[in-house]
């Protein structure tokens, strides 16, 4: 079979048990995780005085890895049983062996474009936040500067995820990204009050 | 088994498929899927929570019924019955 070909079956699998539906829901959700975890960070890090680049991008880099090896392996378990109860219901209701059907083919693709999409939201939405603190590393920008940019891009991301969501439920794009953002500037408020003791 | 002379022109199905594919595209996989095919007419009759029972007209000019079975097989539902057939030379 062609690539063509493949790329025909795997559109059709996704539109035919709406995983494109599931796959949407879970990246809003995970990218949402992934953005409001890096702006913790940086904001902790900026707040206590870590301006160090390094250290933050290898905190964000394996807190990002984490997040993609949970995602992609919680959503397969997840995913995996519920389709595998709804299998064997349907088995029994039908009298059939629905193993190798295009049904039971449909699901696994379905399942596992779901845990990809799972994984990667969080990672695209932390690569993107510390872009500015690896620029800091070569010197381009200082690393105060980086930090700030960084939760900004967290902000700005967090709109954009509210802007899409805005589009998808065919509400007011700018009300949307502003509710998300709110969601941000609040996080990064309680972070800045909490850790202010430890101000250096 | 129809003779190898003889054309199956027409049939009536009765399947009991599960909710996806939904019937759209269920009878546009096998119009692309089985040979012979050339319009697909399809009712659902009954639904439950699982499954819905299903009676497809199959229109064409030398339906392959062999590959038909095998691909109402292959989508997960189960053929209950052929309940018409036109059958010409």
């Amino acid at each position: 079979m062609g690539v063509r070909e493949r790329v025909r079956e795997f559109k059709k699998y996704i539109k035919i048990t709406k995983a494109d539906t599931i796959a949407r829901r879970y990246f809003i959700m995970n990218s949402f995780d992934g953005i409001v975890t890096i702006l913790g960070i940086l904001t902790g890090s900026l707040i206590t005085g870590l301006f160090d680049p390094i250290p933050v991008i290898g905190i964000s880099i394996s807190t990002a890895i984490a997040l993609v090896v949970s995602g992609f392996s919680g959503t397969l378990i997840a995913e995996m049983s519920e389709r595998e109860i709804e299998r064997r219901q349907l088995e029994e209701s039908m009298l059939i062996d629905l193993r190798n059907s295009i049904y039971d083919k449909a699901i696994k693709t379905a399942i596992a474009w779901v845990g990809i999409v799972d994984a990667l939201s969080p990672l695209v939405a932390i690569l993107v936040s510390i872009t500015p603190l690896i620029f800091s590393i070569y010197n381009l920008i200082d690393s105060v500067t980086a930090l700030y940019m960084g939760i900004t891009i967290c902000i700005i991301y967090l709109g954009g995820i509210g802007a899409f969501m805005g589009r998808v439920l065919k509400k007011n794009l700018l009300i949307e990204a502003l509710k998300f953002i709110g969601i941000g500037l609040f996080t990064t408020v309680i972070i800045s009050i909490i850790l202010n003791p430890l101000r250096m | 088994m129809a003779e190898k002379h003889s054309k199956i022109r027409y049939l009536t199905l009765d399947i009991l498929k599960p909710h996806f594919p939904d019937i759209v595209d269920f009878s546009s996989m096998i119009m692309e899927k089985v040979a012979g095919v050339s319009k697909i007419r399809t009712e659902i009759t009954e639904i439950d929570q699982d499954t819905e029972s299903i009676r497809m007209e199959v229109y064409g000019d030398n339906i392959d019924i062999d590959k038909l079975k095998k691909v109402i097989r292959e989508l997960g539902a189960s053929l209950h019955s052929i309940d018409e057939v036109i059958v010409e030379h």
